[in-house]
C-alpha cells in the first residue's frame, strides 16, 4: 500500500499537472466588468482637481527643498544637473478627452508615484538627518497614491476602464550618489513642471 | 684484480655525475616563474589585486621569495610603480597581492608583469631573477557604456586631510569640457588623450551628502560625489552606572561626527566574562548583569570607522556605580507647627541608605538651604529568586555521590545577606526519607551520597526573614547513558557556539556544563542554563585561555528535573602549535631499521586537536630520502627527511632503508592546525654493522656451546679417553674394520683374543750388546746400544711348539704408521720365509692399507683359520713407555715409535721385513721358520 500511495499519486499529480496550476488566479480578469472595493465619492473629479492643485503648490517648494539638500553645484547648475528631460517619461496631451487624459494622467501618477518612491528611499540613505525633505517627499508620495486611487475609481466608474497600461523611471539603486542626486533633481524638476500642466488640465 | 680495478673505476666514473646533479639541485634551484597570473579590479576600494601561482616541484616545504612587481600606466613602457613583495611560499601556493591606485583605474588601462627570486637563507648564492612574466593588462574602461562622458571615482570614501585625484574620460575628442567642485572650476592635467585628472590635496569635510565634483560638456553633465569623513574621534568620558543592578548603561562623549553616512560603530567589550555587545547608539551602551555574581567589570569601548579604530578602558565595581532611581510616595505626614514627617518609598537594591535633605522656601523659591544627611538600613526580606543550582554525580562503587553547586544571589535578588543554603533530599522511592542539610553561607557547594534509588533535591539559600524558592534537580540511582560520541568544534572570538538537537518533546530547558580550568584539579565547574526553546547558545568565559582543551556537555532537562546526557564537544578557543614533543621510545634497532614508540603520549591533553605526527630523520652523509619521506629544510638551514603520519593514533613507526653503520638523528613531533612540535630535541642513532646480529645470534652461542663442551670434556676426560683413545684399544672399533666391512669380505674377521689363549708368559731380556737392525735409519748400530727392552711374549702354556705351520702374526698398524713416518721402527716380527717379507710397502698407510687387503685376500684364501698359527706380538711394545719396570738404559735415545700397533691379522710373508744383514731381533722374540706360533 505505501508503494502504490509512493509511486502512483506522484505519478498521476505529475500527468494532470498543466500549466499555471499553482499560480495564483489573477484578482481581476482583463475581460471581468470593472468593479471597486469601495464606491467612489460623488466628487470625484474635484477631488482630483484638488489633488493636483495640492501637489502643484508644492511641487516648487520640493524641487527647492530637494536640489539645496545635495550641495553645490546642484542649486547654482539647475539648468544642467536637474533639467526636466526625463526619458521615457509619460506623455500628456492637454487637449485629449476626458478619458484620454484620465489614462495619461493614471499613467503619470503611476510613473511619478514610484520615483518618489525611489528618490525618498534614496534620500533617506544619502541625506539621513534631512527630516523636512523627507517629509515633504512622503507626503507628496502619499497624495500621488490617493491621487491614483481616485483617478483609478473614476476610470473604472465612469469608463469602465479596470487596466491601464504603465511604465516605470529607471531604478536607481545600483548607480552612484551622484546619479542618484542628478536623477532625482531631474525627475522633481520634471514633476514641478508636468504637475503645473496637469493641474492645468483639469 | 686488474678487471676488478676496471669495474670499480667506472663505477665511480658513473656516480661522479649523479652526485655532481644531486648537489646542483640542492644549491643552485632554478628561477621559479610566477604562473597564472591573474588580474582584477575592484572599483570600490580602487584596488588592483594580484592572484597567481609558484610551481616548485623540488621543494616540498615552505620558502621565502622575493617577487618584484612592476606596473605600468597607458601603456608597458610608462612604469609608474616597482615594488618587491617578499612572502613565504608553500607548493602550488596560491599568492595574492593588492595594490592601491591614486588615480581611479577606470581612467586608464593598466599593465602588470613580475619576477621571482629564491630568497631564503638555506639556498646559497646567488640568487638569480627569474624571467619578467607576460604583460597582463587590467583594462577598467571595457565595462563602460556609450556614455560621451565619465568621471572616477564613485563614491570615494575619504579621510579629511588626505589627498585624493578625480579623472575623468570624454568619449567625444572634440567637446570642451570644464569641470567644478562644488561650484568651483577646476584645471587638471591631461594624462592621455581623453583622460584629464584632478588632484585635490588635504580634502575637508564640506556637508554629509558629500563633496560633489562634475563635469560638463555638450552633452549631460556626470559627476561624483567624494563621501569625506572627519578623523574619527576616541570616546571621551566613558563611565557606567546601574540603577537596579541588572541593567549597567555605559555613556561616553563620542566627540565629533564624522559626517559619513556610514556611522561609525561602538562595541562594547568586557574582558573578565569574555563578553561583547554592539551598542545600539553612538553615546550609550546597555549591558545586562548576569546572575553569576559578577562584581568587576574591565569594559573597552571600541569605536570604528572605515579608516579608523579607536578604544578606550575602564575597571568598573557595579557596588560602586549605584545610581539609585529617585524615591517615590513621598507624603509629609504630621505636620505641625515646627515638626514635619515625610515618608518616602525606594526601589529596594540594598538594604543601607543614606538620606539628605535641603529645604527650600516654596512660594518664591531663591535657593535650597544646606543639606543634612543621615544614614539608614532597610529591612530585609526573603530572597525572592531560587538559586541557580547544578550538580555533578560520581559512582562510587555503585552508589551515586553528588556534588551540588548553586551560584550566589545577586544583591537584587537575595534582598538582605544569605545566612545560610537549606538542601532537602527526598528519596522518591521512599517517601518518608528526607534528609535534611544546611550549608553555611558563603559555601557554594555540597556532596552528598545517595543510595541506588533516586531522589529529589531541593536548594533554598536563606536570610534573617526566610528561605528563596526552591531551585529542584532529580537524580536518578543508575548512571544515565555516557555512551555520547564527543563531537568537535571550533571557538571563535565570541567563545564556543554550539547547537544541539532536542531528544524529547517535553523538555524544561537545557544544561550546558563544562569546567573553566581543565588543566587544573580539582575541575571549577560552571554551567549554563538555557530555556526549553534554546538549541543554541555560545558559552563564553574570561577564563577561556587559547591552547586549552574545554569539553562540553549538554544536558536535557525533563519535566521531572532529571538530567540526560543529550552531546559531548569539545573544542580549542584557538588551536596552539604542541608545545612539547612525546617521548619515544626506539627499540629493534638493526643495521637497516629501527622502531620508534611514543604510546604514552596523551592526544587529548594538547593544545590542539593532534592531526597527526612528523618524524624527521637527519642523516650525516645528507643522503637522498627514503621512499614516503619528502626532503625539508629546518630551521638551522639543515636538510633533513620528513615522514607525515596522519593518524593521531598511529603511536609507532619503523624507520626503514637505513645503511649499515651510519649515524642519524630522529625526531617525532606532533602536529596541529596551528603548527607542529618544537624541532630542537633530535636523538642520535648509529646503525649497528651488518653482521654484528651474526655475531650475537650465532658465533656467541657457538662459543659458549664449544666452552661447555670443554668443560664436559674436562669433567669426563677419563670416560672419553676409554671411549676415544684407551690404553688398550678394542680393535672392534678400529677403522680398518669398517674399511674391511666396507669391502664385504666375510671371511676377514678380527680374531678374538680369546681364540688365542695364552698358556704361558715368557720374558725375554735380550742380552746386552744385541744389536738392534733397523730398516732405513741412518743411525748407526752403535747408538742403539746398551738399550735393554724387556718384552712380555705370549706363549702357549704347555707345548712350545706343536709343529710347523702357517703363522699370523697381528700388529697394530697405527703404531707403524708413526714408525713409518719417522723412517724408522723398533722391530718387525721377522718370518723365514724372507721374499715374503716386503718392508717397502709397509712404510705408509695407504701401502700398508692396499698392501693388506691384496695380502689378506691372497694368504687368507690359502690358509685356513684354523690351521693359522700366531705369532702374538705384545702391544705393549714400547721400549720406552710400555715396559716400566724396565727403565731404558739410554734415556737420551729416541723414543722411536710407538710400539703399539694394531692388532691384526697378517700373513707372515708379509709380516717379515726385508731382512738385511745388519738386522737385529733384539726387538722381537723372533720365532724360527719352521717353529708355529699358536
Amino acid at each position: 500500500m505505501k508503494v502504490l500511495a509512493a509511486g502512483v499519486v506522484p505519478l498521476l499529480l505529475v500527468l494532470h499537472w498543466k500549466h499555471g496550476a499553482g499560480s495564483p488566479l489573477p484578482i481581476t480578469p482583463v475581460n471581468a466588468t470593472c468593479a471597486t472595493r469601495h464606491p467612489c465619492p460623488s466628487n470625484l473629479m474635484n477631488q482630483i482637481r484638488n489633488q493636483l492643485g495640492q501637489l502643484n503648490s508644492s511641487a516648487n517648494s520640493l524641487f527647492i527643498l530637494y536640489y539645496t539638500a545635495q550641495g553645490e553645484p546642484f542649486p547654482n547648475n539647475l539648468d544642467k544637473l536637474c533639467s526636466p528631460n526625463v526619458t521615457d517619461f509619460p506623455p500628456f496631451h492637454a487637449n485629449g478627452t476626458e478619458k484620454a487624459r484620465l489614462v495619461e494622467l493614471y499613467r503619470i501618477i503611476a510613473y511619478l508615484g514610484a520615483s518618489l518612491g525611489n528618490i525618498t528611499r534614496d534620500q533617506k540613505v544619502l541625506n539621513p538627518y534631512a527630516h523636512g525633505l523627507h517629509s515633504k517627499l512622503s507626503t507628496t508620495a502619499d497624495v500621488l497614491r490617493g491621487l491614483l486611487s481616485n483617478v483609478l475609481c473614476r476610470l473604472c466608474s465612469k469608463y469602465h476602464v479596470s487596466h491601464v497600461d504603465v511604465t516605470y523611471g529607471p531604478d536607481t539603486s545600483g548607480k552612484d550618489v551622484f546619479q542618484k542626486k542628478k536623477l532625482g533633481c531631474q525627475l522633481l524638476g520634471k514633476y514641478k513642471q508636468v504637475i503645473a500642466v496637469l493641474a492645468q488640465a483639469f | 684484480m686488474a678487471l676488478f680495478a676496471v669495474l670499480q673505476t667506472t663505477f665511480l666514473l658513473a656516480l661522479l655525475p649523479l652526485r655532481t646533479y644531486q648537489s646542483e639541485v640542492l644549491s643552485e634551484p632554478l628561477p621559479l616563474t610566477p604562473e597564472s597570473l591573474n588580474v582584477s579590479i575592484n572599483s570600490t576600494k580602487q584596488c588592483m589585486h594580484l592572484q597567481w601561482t609558484v610551481h616548485n616541484p623540488d621543494y616540498h616545504q615552505e620558502f621565502k621569495m622575493v617577487f618584484q612587481i612592476q606596473i605600468s600606466r597607458f601603456k608597458a613602457s610608462n612604469v609608474i610603480w616597482l615594488e618587491n613583495y617578499s612572502t613565504t611560499v608553500k607548493r602550488n601556493q596560491v599568492l595574492h597581492w593588492s595594490w592601491e591606485s591614486e588615480l581611479p583605474l577606470e581612467c586608464a588601462i593598466h599593465f602588470v608583469r613580475m619576477r621571482t627570486m629564491v630568497d631564503d637563507a638555506r639556498i646559497p648564492a646567488p640568487r638569480l631573477w627569474s624571467n619578467w612574466s607576460s604583460w597582463e593588462k587590467a583594462d577598467a574602461q571595457n565595462s563602460l557604456g556609450d556614455h560621451p562622458l565619465y568621471v572616477f571615482p564613485k563614491d570615494k570614501l575619504v579621510e579629511e586631510g588626505s589627498n585624493v585625484t578625480v579623472c575623468y574620460i570624454s568619449m567625444n575628442h572634440q567637446d570642451n569640457i570644464s569641470c567644478y567642485l562644488e561650484d568651483v572650476l577646476i584645471y587638471g592635467r591631461q594624462l592621455d588623450q581623453n583622460v584629464w585628472a584632478f588632484e585635490f590635496k588635504n580634502v575637508s569635510f564640506i556637508r554629509k551628502t558629500g563633496t560633489n565634483f562634475y563635469c560638463k560638456g555638450q552633452g549631460d553633465p556626470e559627476g561624483v560625489v567624494l563621501l569625506v569623513s572627519k578623523v574619527l574621534e576616541e570616546p571621551k568620558n566613558f563611565s557606567c552606572e546601574t540603577q537596579d543592578l541588572k541593567t549597567l548603561t555605559c555613556t561616553w562623549d563620542p566627540g565629533n561626527d564624522t559626517g559619513l553616512i556610514q556611522l561609525p560603530s561602538y562595541t562594547l567589550f568586557e574582558s573578565f566574562s569574555g563578553k561583547k555587545t554592539l551598542c545600539k547608539h553612538r553615546n550609550r551602551c546597555d549591558w545586562q548583569v548576569t546572575q553569576d555574581s559578577q562584581e568587576m567589570y574591565n569594559f573597552t569601548l571600541v569605536a570604528e570607522n572605515y579608516f579608523r579604530k579607536r578604544s578606550v578602558s575602564i575597571l568598573f565595581n557595579l557596588i560602586h556605580g549605584v545610581h539609585p532611581m529617585a524615591p517615590y510616595s513621598l507624603f509629609p505626614k504630621s505636620v505641625s507647627a515646627t515638626n514635619a514627617t515625610v515618608t518616602w518609598k525606594v526601589y529596594s537594591i540594598g538594604s543601607k541608605y543614606m538620606a539628605r535633605v535641603r529645604c527650600a522656601y516654596a512660594d518664591h523659591f531663591w535657593k535650597w538651604s544646606e543639606l543634612i544627611s543621615q544614614n539608614f538600613t532597610t529591612a530585609e526580606a526573603a530572597p525572592s529568586e531560587a538559586p541557580d543550582v547544578w550538580r555533578d554525580v560520581t559512582f562510587v562503587s555503585g552508589h551515586p555521590t553528588v556534588t551540588l553547586f548553586w551560584k550566589p544571589l545577586s544583591k537584587v535578588h537575595a534582598n538582605g545577606k544569605i545566612l545560610f543554603y537549606n538542601v532537602v533530599v527526598e528519596n522518591l522511592d521512599e517517601p518518608s526519607s528526607l534528609k535534611v542539610l544546611s550549608v553555611p553561607a558563603p559555601a557554594n557547594s555540597t556532596k552528598v551520597t545517595l543510595n541506588q534509588s533516586s531522589y529529589q533535591i531541593c536548594v533554598t539559600a536563606h536570610n534573617s526573614v526566610g528561605p528563596s524558592p526552591a531551585s529542584t534537580v532529580a537524580i536518578s540511582g543508575h548512571p544515565g547513558n555516557e555512551n555520547v560520541e564527543e563531537g568537535r568544534m571550533n571557538g571563535t572570538e565570541d567563545g564556543f557556539p554550539m547547537s544541539w538537537k532536542p531528544q524529547s518533546r517535553n523538555a524544561t530547558g537545557y544544561v550546558v556544563e563544562w569546567c573553566d580550568s581543565p588543566q587544573h584539579l580539582p575541575c571549577v565547574l560552571r554551567w549554563k542554563n538555557l530555556g526549553p526553546t534554546n538549541t543554541d547558545t555560545v558559552i563564553s568565559s574570561g577564563a577561556f585561555r587559547p591552547g586549552v582543551r574545554y569539553n562540553f556537555r549538554i544536558y536535557e532537562i525533563s519535566t521531572k528535573r532529571m538530567a540526560h546526557l543529550l552531546e559531548k564537544k569539545a573544542g580549542y578557543l584557538k588551536e596552539l602549535a604542541p608545545s612539547y614533543n612525546p617521548k619515544v621510545n626506539m627499540s629493534n634497532l638493526t643495521s637497516h631499521s629501527f622502531t620508534l614508540s611514543w604510546k604514552d603520549y596523551p592526544t587529548e591533553s594538547q593544545t590542539g586537536f593532534i592531526q597527526g605526527y612528523y618524524v624527521y630523520l637527519k642523516s650525516k652523509t645528507g643522503e637522498k630520502c627514503h621512499r614516503g619521506f619528502e626532503k625539508t629544510f629546518l630551521t638551522d638551514n639543515s636538510v633533513c627527511c620528513k615522514y607525515t603520519i596522519d593518524n593521531p593514533d598511529q603511536k609507532t613507526f619503523v624507520v626503514k632503508d637505513l645503511q649499515p653503520e651510519s649515524a642519524y638523528e630522529f625526531l617525532v613531533t606532533p602536529y596541529t592546525s596551528a603548527g607542529e612540535g618544537p624541532l630542537d630535541d633530535f636523538r642520535k642513532v648509529t646503525t649497528p654493522d651488518e653482521y654484528s646480529h651474526i655475531l650475537i645470534h650465532i658465533i656467541l652461542p657457538m662459543v659458549f656451546f664449544v666452552f661447555v663442551i670443554m668443560i664436559i670434556c674436562y669433567l669426563k676426560s677419563q670416560w672419553l679417553k676409554d671411549k676415544c683413545y684407551p690404553d688398550i684399544p678394542d680393535p672392534y672399533k678400529s677403522s680398518v674394520l669398517s674399511l674391511i666391512k666396507f669391502k664385504e669380505n666375510p671371511h676377514i674377521t678380527i680374531m678374538n683374543v680369546n681364540d688365542c689363549v695364552p698358556d704361558a708368559i715368557e720374558v725375554v731380556n735380550k742380552p746386552e750388546g744385541s744389536k738392534m737392525q733397523f730398516v732405513g735409519t741412518r743411525k748407526s748400530p752403535t747408538e742403539t746400544k746398551g738399550t735393554k727392552p724387556a718384552y712380555l711374549d705370549l706363549l702357549p702354556t704347555e707345548k712350545n711348539y706343536s709343529g710347523p705351520g702357517p703363522c699370523i702374526c697381528f700388529e697394530n698398524f697405527t703404531y707403524n704408521q708413526a714408525a713409518s713416518d719417522l723412517g724408522y721402527c723398533g722391530h718387525f716380527p721377522v718370518t723365514p720365509q724372507a721374499p715374503h717379507c716386503q718392508l717397502g710397502p709397509l712404510t705408509s698407510p695407504e701401502n700398508l692399507l692396499k698392501t693388506l687387503e691384496q695380502s689378506y685376500m691372497n694368504s687368507l684364501g690359502e690358509i685356513p683359520a684354523g690351521e693359522a698359527n700366531l705369532n702374538y706380538v705384545s702391544q705393549l711394545a714400547s721400549p720406552m713407555s710400555g715396559d716400566r719396570e724396565s727403565p731404558p738404559t739410554n734415556p737420551p735415545e729416541p723414543a722411536l715409535c710407538s710400539e703399539y700397533k694394531m692388532q691384526m691379522a697378517i700373513p707372515l710373508g708379509l709380516a717379515s721385513p726385508a731382512r738385511s744383514e745388519n738386522s737385529s731381533l733384539s726387538s722381537t722374540a723372533l720365532l724360527d721358520p719352521r717353529e708355529h706360533c699358536h
